[in-house]
């Protein structure tokens, strides 16, 4: 069956994040000329489909021009996350802007001046100088080191940290451990208890939680492990804990030789 | 100066899954050793004191591994279970059954499968159910000589060590030819049978059946007729006429029915695990080990009969130690709902599984780094710049594929520092890995009905329209498509006889008249190690699978290909499952689908693009099974002349692609050839890869 212009926009669609190329578009869409032309009538196809927004492009790549649905494709969001994903996975190693520059790649590389630039001012890293010389490090990874609060998502974290520390002295390990062991036994005696539920047996803080968990695993008290399916419900996937270097949040705990 | 890294065609640290347990041939100091210990000190109740036992031993509860997260070893400590038994004990690996009505049936098969496998894979080792065999024969006959004329007595210490393979090398053939001969005739055979209730075993009046087969495995060649008899009997299979005679048994000793259901099947097959796991006290015992159990996850039928399994396990077999590996969410909330109160007990406590440390990780990462002969100044630049002290500056200890899948990422920073990161690897990539993974191990491609059975059930159900589940009240076509007007049924038929292969054509005849109008198509999947069938001595059969021909039933004669493809389908979807690659299930199950979508349109539609057997006289189901049936391993291997060059090949170059190899060979199709040898031999070693098979030349002791 031959194909359409009505065709046209699920096509782009379907081609996702990926786009449809120029090439493409014209050998499927452009009739017995594709080869050699865009023809007036595809070339006006694309031009309204862009008028109305549910298209964008042509974005060079290379040699060839890429289409994209609405949302979809590179942006300065994406190209500020693959930043900030590089900058989280550097951890305390510095990472240079040249540096930076070289490892965003692919389509995003387009967007990479506007991405850093996001990514700053959305204070998910920040930059340092050094002489002339430009380095960024991850929010978190400053959290983490200077013992204030990662920022809520949206939120700025506060400077000082923003922490109750009387607060934070309250929760111990041995707070924890009634609402552990009691999880444990609902789930059989399996010693792998989710932070999620100790979050909501515990009413707490998620960020207390947190911060307890990391200081006993560094004490080698417990165990965090990441999650193991990648479909996890939201809940437990934000109730765990992000450590710079490690994609996945950490969702479980254990407590070591804890009968 | 060059970069060592860059020179490496094989990342050392890809390699983070175990496809095998016994691919595994290091393991970090210390790492895991509580859990091991627990698991082997269940084992010790079984292996105390001389052989043979008094009396069978009662088994214990099935012993669960549980592992926190996906990635800490779960596999890797079942394969140093494997390596810390050695000798001990009969190890079997089961991978998920997919029919909840014959669970024993594929464990039976998994678990001949296994003492089919030498020892070890040194040349003219005998087979684990040759030693089984030998050492059940010959400790019958000691016992029987204990109690004899002291000039008898004094051959008891020899057969004891006949039995137990401690026998000097020199005194064994002799031993064995004269076992051998005292076993020809029926006389001995029913003298001695009596002495089995002597140390409490009970064949169910079967005793002499037993012992007849083991002669068989004992003493007749790996090829034999009498041998493959031998086998079938023990499968639960139906002998033909001269099969019974070859091995001597009585009439009423071929139990295994042409004509039976599914639960006759099952049932026949747990009586010979039974008999297995009883003739143990003269040998060694058994381990099973249910690895993959998140694959029962999504079936609750499934999970019903593998809590029925492990309660019959303890309940009812003797002689061996059950252990069960998991995840702990799929344990928790996936299985564990739905298995029998009382099954629920027949599981151990939780043995959980522990992460590496960082003195672990340091030294599984200079061992991985030293195995590729990397120089000590190069394993020192692995761990500059505290690359070590920053991965566990929070974490104390860490799931060991994490730790692999940093090491691996660093190794190619190490190798070239200005490339971009890798794109990830994709399911296509993914899934050639475990192809050409399976293609190496030839033990790997053996039939497995329960691959063919998830194949239909699961990735047959993406085929728009169609409505895929089990049959009820059929007995061999378990398995349905069912379109509104047509339906494709299928059975899984490990055997080869004619009683049971009429049956199942009657199957078919019978389902197509039934269906009225509506068209059905009934398939039957051999795989290349089957024997063929129909033979050509089948009339009655024959004339019945004609006639069934002409009411959709059909053969299928995969290829070799296509079982490495199916297994390889069933691996991915197995790692997706169990957390393994960064996929999940559905996203895996999605994609093999649109992979497999033009093999499940020719299923579907019998456009016969797969080789479908014709069974007109003289087709090429017909040709005589001695030349068709399985080949012994030295004739799937490569000649000494070619072997030599591959060596050569090998040895200088140190990782070299297998298209290499195989140029320099000059023909591509000895590829299966190649890996076999390349299985067999301790100094190569097969890195499979996304795009091709890499071979390493290993420095051995």
């Amino acid at each position: 069956m031959a194909v359409t212009f009505d065709d046209l926009l699920p096509a782009i669609v379907k081609a996702g994040d990926a786009g449809l190329s120029l090439a493409k578009i014209r050998t499927t869409f452009g009739g017995k000329a594709a080869a050699k032309k865009v023809t007036p009538e595809l070339r006006e196809k694309l031009a309204t489909l862009a008028h109305e927004g549910a298209i964008w492009g042509p974005l060079k790549q290379g040699v060839a021009q890429l289409y994209f649905a609405r949302g979809r494709g590179p942006s300065i969001e994406t190209a500020s996350r693959a930043i900030v994903t590089l900058v989280a996975s550097s951890g305390v190693k510095l990472i240079s802007k040249p540096g930076l520059g070289k490892k965003v790649t692919g389509m995003n590389k387009k967007f990479f001046p506007d991405g850093l630039k996001h990514a700053v001012s959305s204070q998910a890293i920040v930059e340092l100088t050094c002489g002339s010389s430009k380095y960024y490090l991850h929010r978190d990874v400053a959290a983490e080191y200077f013992g204030f609060e990662p920022a809520e998502q949206g939120r700025i974290a506060p400077a000082s940290g923003g922490r109750d520390v009387t607060a934070a002295a309250s929760l111990t390990l041995d707070d924890v451990l009634p609402a552990y062991r009691r999880l444990k036994a609902e789930q059989g005696g399996f010693s792998a208890v989710k932070i999620y539920d100790l979050m909501k047996a515990l009413n707490g803080s998620k960020e207390e939680l947190h911060r307890l968990l990391i200081d006993e695993t560094k004490a080698g008290r417990v165990t965090i492990h990441p999650t193991t399916t990648v479909d996890l419900p939201k809940e437990e996937m934000e109730a765990g804990i992000r450590l710079a270097g490690f994609p996945e949040p950490f969702v479980t705990v254990v407590v070591k030789n804890d009968p | 100066m060059t970069n060592s890294y860059a020179e490496m065609r094989v990342n050392p640290f890809e390699d983070a899954i175990v496809r095998e347990p016994r691919d595994v041939t290091f393991s970090v100091n210390g790492l895991n050793d509580a859990p091991l210990d627990r698991v082997l000190a269940k084992f010790a109740a079984l292996d105390g004191g001389e052989l043979p036992r008094s009396s069978p031993v009662k088994a214990d509860r099935a012993q669960l591994v549980v592992s926190p997260d996906r990635g800490y070893g779960k596999s890797h400590l079942l394969g140093r279970l494997f390596t810390a038994l050695g000798r001990k004990a009969t190890k079997v690996y089961l991978r998920p059954f997919q029919d909840p009505y014959k669970a024993w049936q594929s464990i039976l098969l998994l678990t001949l499968q296994e003492l089919d496998r030498p020892d070890d894979e040194t040349a003219q080792a005998p087979s684990q159910l040759s030693s089984l065999a030998v050492g059940t024969l010959a400790h019958i006959v000691a016992d029987f000589a204990q109690n004899g004329a002291p000039e008898i007595a004094a051959a008891v210490p020899a057969l004891r060590r006949l039995a137990s393979g401690t026998l000097p090398a020199a005194e064994m053939p002799g031993r064995r030819a004269w076992l051998g001969a005292l076993f020809a005739g029926n006389g001995p055979i029913n003298r001695l049978a009596g002495l089995l209730g002597s140390r409490h075993i009970d064949l169910h009046g079967r005793e002499k059946a037993w012992l007849k087969v083991l002669v068989a495995c004992a003493f007749d060649d790996a090829d034999s007729e009498r041998r493959r008899a031998a086998l079938k009997w023990l499968r639960a299979e139906p002998l033909e006429q001269d099969e019974v005679e070859q091995l001597r048994l009585d009439q009423a000793d071929n139990d295994g029915r042409g004509d039976v259901t599914p639960q006759e099947i099952n049932a026949l097959s747990f009586r010979r695990l039974q008999g297995l796991c009883q003739l143990a006290s003269y040998y060694r015992p058994f381990v099973f080990c249910f690895d993959q159990t998140e694959c029962y996850a999504n079936d609750p039928m499934l999970i019903k009969a593998l809590g029925n399994c492990i309660e019959q396990l303890y309940a009812e077999l003797r002689n061996h130690l059950t252990v069960v590996t998991a995840n702990q969410r799929n344990w928790v909330e996936d299985i564990k709902p739905h298995l029998e109160p009382a099954h629920r007990d027949r599981f151990s406590q939780e043995i959980a599984l522990e992460g590496i440390n960082k003195a672990g990780a340091r030294e599984l990462i200079e061992a991985r780094l030293r195995h590729c002969e990397m120089a000590a100044g190069d394993v020192a630049r692995f761990f500059a710049d505290n690359w070590l002290e920053d991965l566990f500056s929070t974490l104390v200890e860490l799931g060991v594929r994490a730790l692999l899948m940093r090491a691996e990422d660093r190794f190619r920073a190490l190798a070239r520092p200005d490339a971009a990161p890798p794109p990830p690897q994709t399911l296509d990539d993914l899934f050639q890995v475990e192809l050409n993974n399976i293609r190496a191990q030839k033990a790997l491609q053996a039939y497995n009905q329960d691959c063919l059975m998830w194949f239909a059930k699961d990735v047959g159900q993406a085929m728009t329209g169609v409505k895929v589940g089990r049959t009820s009240g059929r007995r061999y076509f378990s398995f349905e498509w069912r379109w509104p007007d047509r339906s494709v049924y299928f059975a899984f038929e490990g055997g080869d006889h004619w009683r049971r292969w009429k049956a199942i054509a009657d199957e078919a005849i019978a389902m197509a008249t039934a269906q009225g109008d509506r068209r059905i198509l009934a398939y039957v999947f051999r795989t290349p190690d089957l024997a063929r069938v129909p033979r050509p001595s089948w009339a009655v059969a024959k004339a019945t699978m004609d006639k069934a021909s002409g009411h959709g039933f059909r053969i299928v004669e995969l290829t070799a290909d296509q079982v490495c493809e199916l297994h390889a389908a069933r691996e991915l979807y197995s790692n997706a499952l169990q957390g393994n690659i960064a996929f999940s299930g559905p996203a895996a199950l999605a994609w093999l689908q649109a992979r497999f979508a033009p093999f499940l349109a020719d299923i579907a539609a019998a456009g016969l693009p797969i080789q479908v057997r014709s069974i007109d006289a003289g087709g090429p189901a017909a040709q005589q099974p001695k030349t068709t049936e399985r080949t012994s391993a030295a004739a799937d291997m490569l000649d000494a002349e070619r072997l030599r060059v591959v060596l050569d090949l090998v040895r200088e170059q140190r990782i070299v692609d297998i298209s290499v190899v195989l140029a320099r060979l000059g023909r591509t199709e000895l590829r299966d050839p190649l890996l076999r040898s390349v299985e067999a031999h301790p100094n190569l070693k097969a890195h499979p890869g996304p795009k091709t098979i890499f071979l390493q030349w290993r420095i051995t002791a």
